[in-house]
C-alpha cells in the first residue's frame, strides 16, 4: 500500500505535464457571474481532474460566441436564448450545464407607482443597445404597452438623471449599480416568476468538441459544478477570488459589488421553491422558451431539446 | 554571789556562783568592767554555780556581750541551769547569745 | 501596626480631611465636567462652522468655475448656430472655447446622425488640450457611437443642458473629467447637435483637497450617483460609490447621509468608525448636484479641549493632593490637643489634679476647652482642699466626742475582777457604747461589807445624756456614802435630777445594796427593766421589782424599797434595753426570750456569762450598727462560802534594794505550805523581785523613803501577789514589753522586768486605789 502511494507520488509530475488543456471563455468580463469557474481553477478542482484550464475573457472584437465558433475557446458560457438562436442558425452547441434557472431581468423605476408591466404603458424605458433585449421586449409585445425604448450602453446615469422613466436591468449587474448609486428605494418589476422567466446562463461547447473530448468535458463540468458549490459555501472567500480576476482584467469594481452580484447569481441558480441548484436544463423550460422565441421570431426554427442535450442530466 | 575570773588559754572565764539579782548585778558589772575594755578576747560566763538570775542580771549579761562584741571579741555563756536557762529562753536571750 | 493604622483611619484628621476632600473633589469634578462640556460644545460649534466655511469656500470656487463654463458654452452656442452652414468651422469654434477658457480641456459639437449628409452618421468636431497644445479631431466613428454616450443621450432626452457624471477619459486627455452638454436646436426646435465642454476634475479635486481644517481631516466629493470623485484612497475614485462604502461599513446612517448629499442638502453628521468618532460636514455643488464632505476626527477637533482637560485633571489632582496634605496637617494640628486632653482627663481621673494641659495658643474652641479644663482642675483642687478641712473638722469633733465618751467611761469602774482579794463576791460589768455618746451607766463599790451597785439608762443620746449620766453617777457616789436605805438614795437622786431638769431628761435606774455576809439584797427600782436571776442549773427568773418612775420625772416621788435574799451561787443579771433591743439586719429585736435562753445555757462564771451574752447579741446583730449603749452587770454572791484553805502572808518593806533579799523568805514560807516546785519558787522569787525592784526604782523620788506592802495569798489552786505602795502613780503594765525578738545590739536594757512578770503570771493588773498603787499578780498552780 505504502509502496503504491510512493509510486503515485513519483507519477505526479508526469501526470501534470500530461494534463488536457481547455480554454474556457465566459460571456462577459470578469465578475461574480462566473465565480464558480474561477473557484474551480483557483482551488485546483480542474487540475485534480487532469485539466489544464485557461480562462480567457471575451472582448468587443472577440465575444464568446465568436470564440467558440472559430475554436479559440473550447467551452463558453451563454444565455440559453442566445445559444438557441445560434443553434437555430446552424451552430451545433451542446448545453453542458445550466447554471442560471431564472432570468435576472428586471424593470427598475424611481417612480414607486410603477409596479407591474402594465404600469409601463407609454413610458420611456431604457434598454441595452446590444443584447438581452429580445426577451425584455416580450411583455411590451404581448401587452402592447407602447413603451418608448431608449437604447443605452450604460444605463446608470440615464436612470439617475431622470432622462428615462424606468430601465431594464439585470438583477446581478445594472440593478446593483443603481443600488450602489444610492437608489435602493426603487420600484422593481422582476421577470422571475413571470411567464417571461426562462433559464439563462449555461455552459456550452460545440457538438464536435463534445464528441471528441467527452470525458474531459464531463470532467470540466463536474469540476465547475464543484466550484459553484464551493462558492455557495464560501461566499466571502469566493468574492476575494473573483476580485483577483477583476484586478487582473483591470475591471473597476469592488468587494461589495461583487458580493452582491455573487449572492444574486447563486439565488438565480436555484429552481423556484428550492435552496439548492440542479445545474440541469429542464426540458419544459426549454420547450416553453423555444415556442416563445419562435413566436417572436427570435429564432428562425424550432430547436429540439435533444439537439442541445449533453453534460448534466 | 561570788565572782571569779580565770584565764583559760586566750579566753577569760568569769565564774559566777550564787544569785545574780538586782542587788548583786552591780557587783558583777563592776568587777568585770576593766576586763571588758580589752580588745579581741573571748569572754566566757561560767554559770555552773549560778542559782538565780533576774532582769538586772540579764542586763549585765547583755551589756557585757555588747561591749565584748563591739571590741571585736567573742562572748559566750556555759553550763546554765534549767531554771536560769528558762529565763534566758523567755527573754529571747538564748537566741542572741552563744550558750554552750 | 494594624492598630496604629486603624487609629489613623478613624482619627478626626483623616475623617475630616476625607470629607472635605470628597466635597472639594465633587465640586472639582462638577466644574470640570461642566467646563469640559461647554468648551467641547463651543469647540464643536466653532469647528463645524470653521469646516463649513472652508467647505463653502471650496464649493463656491467650484461652482464659479462650473458656472463660467456654462456661460461660455451658452455664449458660444450662438456662434455655433450662426456657423451651422460650415461644418468645418466647428473645429475653429471648439478650439476657441479652449483658448478662451482655461478650465475647458475639451469641447465638441456632436451632431445628430447624418445632420450633414456629406459627414455621414457620425460627425463630432472635437478640440482637446494636451499640455499647452490644442488638437482637433472628429470623435464619432463606427466603433464609437457617441450618440449613446451619457453626455449626448441624456441632454438629448432631457432637452436641457446636462453635467455628466465624472468619468475617466481614455480617448483624449487621459484624465478624470466631466462634460457639460448643451443641446442645440434648429429654428424648428429640432435637436441637431450637443455642444460640449470637458472640464478636468483634477482642479476640482485640488480645490476639495485644499480644505484641510485639521491635519488628519479628509475630504470626499461624490457625484449624483454617489461615485467618489475625490477620496483619500485613489483606488475607489470612480470605482466605488458612497453607498458601497456605507454598505461595507454597515452603518445605515451613512446611507441616510448619502441620500441627503444626493438630495443637495448640507449638514453635519457624526459617525464612528474603527473606534474613532468623527464629524462629517457636507455641502452640495449646486451646479452639478455633486456633494463635498469633510470628515474630521473628534480627537483632532477636541485635541485642544482634551489637552486642556488633561491639564486641568492634573492640576486638579495636584491641588487635591496639596489640599489633602494641608487639610490633614491643619486638622491634625487643630485636634492634636484633643488626644492630650484625653490624657490629661485620664490623669485627673487618677487624682493628678495638676496634670499638665496641652498648650493652646490660638483663641478658639480648643482654647475654651483648655480653659474649662483649667477651671475644672482648680475647682477640683479647691474642692479637695475644702473637703480635707471638713474631714479634719469632722475628725476633730469626732475625736472630741470620743474623748468625752472616754471621760464618761472613765467614770465607771472597769477593772475586773474589781475585788480580787474578796472571794465572797464575783462581779463583772460591761458597757459597750453605741457610736454616739450614750447615757447608760453602772457603778458599784463596797462599803462596810455591803456592795452598792447601780445600773441605769438615761433617756436620749449624745452629750446631754452623757452629762446626765455623769451627774447621776457622781450623785450616787455622794449620796450612797451617807445613806444606806436604797429608796432614800433613789429618792434623793430623783429629787436632784428633777430639780434642775430643764431639758426633761430622765433616767431609768436600779439600785441594789447587797450584804456580802448575809446575802441580803436591798433594792429600789426607778423605771428600769427588771434584773434577772439565774439560779444554778440555768433557771432564769426576773427579780420582783416595783416599776416606780424613772429618775428626774417628778421630784418627791415616793420610791418603794424592796428586799430579797440572794441565794449562794445565784447570779443577778442586770442590763439595759440596749441588750434586748439590739437589732438584726431585718430590724428585728434581740428580745427578752432570746436573752433568757442564752442565760439559761450560759457559763456560771460572771465574766464569761457576760461575754457569752454579748457575743450572742453581736452574732444576732450580724454587723448591724449598734443603735444604743449595751450595758450589762452581773454579780454572784458567795457569801457563805468558807475559804478554809487560803493562806495569806504579808510582808512590809521599805524602798531599799537590799530588801529584795527578804523576798525568798516569803516565797519559801508559801512553798513549804503548798509544796511549790523548785521552778515555781524560782519564778515567784523572780516575779516578786521584779515587781519590788520596780517600786524601789520608780515609785518614790530619789532619797525619799516609802513603804511597800506585799500580800501573798494561796488557796492551793492559785497564787496571788498584791504589791501596794503609796508612791507616785505608776502603772508598770503600761511599760512596753521589751522586744525579745530584737538582736542583742538593739536591745534596750529596760522593760525586761514587767515582761518577765507577764510571762510567768496568768494575770497582772494594776489599779490606783486610795492613793495607792496596787499591782495584783495571780497565777493558777
Amino acid at each position: 500500500m505504502r509502496l503504491f502511494i510512493r509510486f503515485l507520488l513519483l507519477l505526479l509530475p508526469l501526470q501534470l505535464s500530461a494534463q488536457t488543456r481547455i480554454v474556457f471563455t465566459p460571456q462577459w468580463t470578469a465578475q461574480s457571474q462566473f465565480a464558480g469557474y474561477y473557484v474551480a481553477l483557483e482551488k485546483g478542482f480542474y487540475k485534480s481532474v487532469g485539466l489544464d484550464v485557461e480562462i480567457v475573457h471575451p472582448s468587443v472584437s472577440s465575444p464568446a460566441v465568436n470564440r467558440i465558433k472559430n475554436g479559440t475557446s473550447d467551452i463558453v458560457t451563454m444565455q440559453l436564448l442566445n445559444a438557441m438562436s445560434e443553434v437555430s442558425n446552424g451552430l451545433e452547441l451542446v448545453n453542458l450545464m445550466q447554471t442560471s434557472q431564472h432570468s435576472g431581468l428586471q424593470v427598475i423605476s424611481k417612480d414607486k407607482s410603477i409596479r407591474t408591466f402594465e404600469d409601463l404603458r407609454g413610458k420611456r424605458v431604457g434598454i441595452w443597445k446590444a443584447g438581452f433585449g429580445e426577451l425584455a421586449k416580450m411583455p411590451d409585445y404581448d401587452l402592447n404597452l407602447g413603451i418608448e425604448w431608449v437604447p443605452f450602453i450604460q444605463n446608470i446615469n440615464l436612470f439617475i438623471s431622470g432622462a428615462i422613466d424606468a430601465t431594464l436591468a439585470m438583477s446581478y449587474s445594472e440593478a446593483l449599480k443603481i443600488k450602489a448609486a444610492g437608489f435602493d428605494d426603487v420600484s422593481v418589476i422582476p421577470f422571475t416568476g413571470t411567464v417571461y422567466d426562462f433559464p439563462d446562463d449555461g455552459l456550452y461547447t460545440t457538438r464536435s468538441y463534445y464528441e471528441k473530448n467527452r470525458k474531459n468535458v464531463d470532467a470540466f463540468v463536474e469540476a465547475s459544478r464543484r466550484g459553484w458549490e464551493w462558492a455557495r459555501e464560501n461566499v466571502d472567500e469566493t468574492v476575494r477570488i473573483v476580485l483577483k480576476y477583476t484586478t487582473k482584467e483591470n475591471i473597476a469594481t469592488n468587494y461589495v459589488m461583487q458580493k452582491w452580484m455573487l449572492e444574486d447569481v447563486l439565488k438565480l441558480q436555484c429552481p423556484l421553491g428550492s435552496d439548492y441548484p440542479t445545474f440541469r436544463l429542464e426540458k419544459k423550460d426549454f420547450r416553453r422558451l423555444d415556442s416563445v422565441a419562435l413566436e417572436k421570431g427570435i429564432i428562425s426554427r424550432s430547436v429540439r431539446y435533444e439537439e442541445m442535450k449533453g453534460g448534466v442530466r | 554571789m561570788v565572782v571569779n575570773i580565770l584565764n583559760e588559754g586566750d579566753a577569760k572565764v568569769i565564774v559566777i556562783d550564787g544569785r545574780l539579782d538586782t542587788v548583786t548585778a552591780p557587783e558583777l558589772e563592776r568587777s568585770i568592767a576593766p576586763l571588758l575594755a580589752e580588745k579581741s578576747q573571748t569572754v566566757v560566763f561560767e554559770c555552773k554555780g549560778l542559782e538565780y538570775v533576774s532582769s538586772s542580771g540579764l542586763r549585765v549579761v547583755l551589756s557585757s556581750y555588747k561591749s565584748v562584741v563591739s571590741n571585736g571579741g567573742k562572748f559566750m555563756l556555759r553550763n546554765l541551769s534549767k531554771d536560769v536557762r528558762s529565763v534566758f529562753d523567755l527573754t529571747g536571750f538564748s537566741r542572741i547569745l552563744t550558750i554552750e | 501596626m494594624n492598630i496604629r493604622f486603624g487609629r489613623y483611619i478613624h482619627s478626626f484628621s483623616t475623617k475630616l480631611s476625607f470629607y472635605i476632600l470628597l466635597v472639594v473633589a465633587l465640586i472639582f469634578v462638577a466644574g470640570f465636567v461642566w467646563n469640559y462640556r461647554s468648551s467641547r460644545d463651543f469647540v464643536s460649534n466653532e469647528a463645524v462652522e470653521r469646516v463649513q466655511a472652508s467647505l463653502d469656500g471650496a464649493v463656491m470656487k467650484i461652482d464659479n468655475v462650473l458656472n463660467s463654463v456654462e456661460t461660455a458654452v451658452k455664449n458660444m452656442s450662438w456662434v455655433v448656430a450662426d456657423n451651422i452652414d460650415d461644418p468645418e468651422s466647428m473645429y475653429r469654434l471648439t478650439r476657441m472655447m479652449l483658448v478662451d477658457n482655461s478650465f475647458i480641456i475639451g469641447s465638441a459639437v456632436a451632431f445628430e446622425p447624418n445632420y450633414f449628409e456629406e459627414k455621414g452618421h457620425y460627425f463630432s468636431p472635437y478640440s482637446y488640450r494636451v499640455g499647452d497644445s490644442i488638437y482637433n479631431k472628429q470623435l464619432g466613428r463606427e466603433e464609437y457611437d457617441y450618440h449613446y454616450d451619457d453626455w449626448y443621450l441624456i441632454p438629448k432626452i432631457l432637452g436641457k443642458p446636462y453635467w455628466s457624471e465624472p468619468y475617466f477619459d481614455e480617448g483624449g486627455a487621459d484624465m478624470m473629467m466631466t462634460t457639460y452638454s448643451f443641446p442645440l436646436y434648429d429654428d424648428e426646435g429640432k435637436l441637431f447637435a450637443i455642444f460640449t465642454a470637458d472640464v478636468s476634475l483634477d482642479w476640482f479635486a485640488d480645490q476639495v483637497n485644499c480644505i484641510s481644517p485639521y491635519e488628519n481631516s479628509y475630504n470626499i466629493m461624490i457625484s449624483r450617483g454617489g461615485t467618489f470623485i475625490v477620496h483619500s484612497d485613489k483606488s475607489v475614485v470612480l470605482n466605488e460609490t458612497f453607498f458601497i462604502s456605507s454598505s461595507a461599513i454597515g452603518d445605515s446612517r451613512f446611507k441616510e447621509v448619502g441620500h441627503k448629499m444626493q438630495a443637495g442638502e448640507r449638514g453635519v453628521a457624526t459617525f464612528e468608525r474603527d473606534g474613532q468618532e468623527f464629524y462629517f460636514v457636507y455641502a452640495p455643488i449646486k451646479t452639478t448636484g455633486w456633494s463635498v464632505a469633510v470628515s474630521c476626527l473628534y480627537s483632532e477637533v477636541f485635541a485642544g479641549v482634551d489637552s486642556m482637560r488633561n491639564n486641568m485633571f492634573w492640576i486638579a489632582a495636584f491641588v487635591l493632593v496639596i489640599m489633602a496634605v494641608l487639610c490633614y496637617v491643619t486638622i491634625f494640628r487643630l485636634t492634636a490637643p484633643l488626644a492630650q486632653f484625653a490624657q490629661s482627663a485620664n490623669d485627673i481621673a487618677h487624682g493628678n489634679f495638676s496634670a499638665r494641659l496641652p498648650r493652646v495658643k490660638s483663641r478658639n474652641e480648643m482654647r475654651m476647652l483648655r480653659d474649662s479644663f483649667d477651671y475644672m482642675q482648680r475647682s477640683l483642687i479647691k474642692y479637695t482642699e475644702e473637703l480635707k478641712t471638713t474631714v479634719a473638722n469632722n475628725e476633730r469633733i469626732e475625736s472630741e466626742l470620743r474623748i468625752a465618751r472616754e471621760i464618761q467611761l472613765g467614770m465607771i469602774p472597769k477593772i475586773f475582777p474589781p475585788f480580787p482579794e474578796r472571794k465572797d463576791i464575783d462581779l463583772y460589768a460591761m458597757l459597750v457604747p453605741a457610736k454616739e455618746v450614750g447615757g447608760d451607766l453602772y457603778d458599784f463599790f463596797i462599803e462596810d461589807e455591803k456592795l452598792y451597785f447601780i445600773i441605769g439608762d438615761v433617756s436620749g443620746k449624745g452629750v446631754p445624756a452623757s452629762l446626765v449620766m455623769a451627774v447621776t453617777c457622781r450623785l450616787f457616789r455622794t449620796v450612797a456614802s451617807h445613806v444606806s436605805d436604797p429608796a432614800e438614795i433613789v429618792a434623793s437622786l430623783n429629787n436632784a435630777l428633777a430639780e434642775s431638769n430643764e431639758s426633761n431628761m430622765f433616767c431609768t435606774f436600779f439600785l441594789g445594796i447587797l450584804d456580802l455576809q448575809s446575802g441580803k439584797l436591798l433594792y429600789c427600782n426607778a423605771g428600769h427593766n427588771a434584773p434577772l436571776l439565774v439560779a444554778p442549773g440555768g433557771i432564769v427568773t426576773p427579780l420582783d421589782v416595783k416599776p416606780n418612775l424613772p429618775l428626774g420625772v417628778i421630784g418627791g416621788f415616793p420610791y418603794v424599797p424592796q428586799e430579797t435574799m440572794l441565794e449562794k451561787g445565784t447570779l443577778l443579771f442586770l442590763y439595759t434595753d440596749g441588750v434586748t433591743e439590739a437589732e438584726n439586719p431585718a430590724k428585728e429585736l434581740y428580745s427578752d426570750a432570746r436573752l433568757k435562753e442564752v442565760l439559761a445555757a450560759a457559763n456560771s462564771d460572771v465574766r464569761s456569762l457576760v461575754n457569752d451574752v454579748k457575743s450572742s447579741v453581736d452574732t444576732y446583730a450580724a454587723g448591724t450598727e449598734q443603735s444604743d449603749d449595751i450595758t450589762i452587770l452581773c454579780l454572784r454572791c458567795n457569801a457563805e462560802e468558807d475559804c478554809m484553805c487560803e493562806v495569806e502572808k504579808e510582808l512590809h518593806l521599805v524602798n531599799e534594794l537590799s530588801e529584795i533579799a527578804k523576798l525568798p523568805l516569803l516565797v519559801g514560807e508559801l512553798a513549804s505550805e503548798f509544796n511549790f516546785s523548785e521552778e515555781q519558787v524560782f519564778n515567784f522569787n523572780l516575779v516578786l523581785e521584779e515587781a519590788v525592784t520596780n517600786v524601789v526604782m520608780y515609785a518614790y523620788p530619789e532619797g525619799k523613803s516609802g513603804s511597800i506592802d506585799l500580800v501573798a495569798k494561796c488557796d492551793g489552786k492559785s497564787v496571788m501577789f498584791v504589791v501596794s505602795d503609796s508612791g507616785k502613780p505608776f502603772d508598770p503594765t503600761l511599760v512596753p514589753d521589751a522586744d525579745v525578738t530584737l538582736p542583742a545590739e538593739e536591745r534596750r536594757v529596760g522593760g525586761l522586768g514587767i515582761f518577765l512578770i507577764r510571762q510567768i503570771m496568768d494575770s497582772v493588773e494594776y489599779r490606783r486605789n486610795g492613793g495607792m498603787n496596787v499591782l495584783v499578780m495571780s497565777k493558777k498552780i
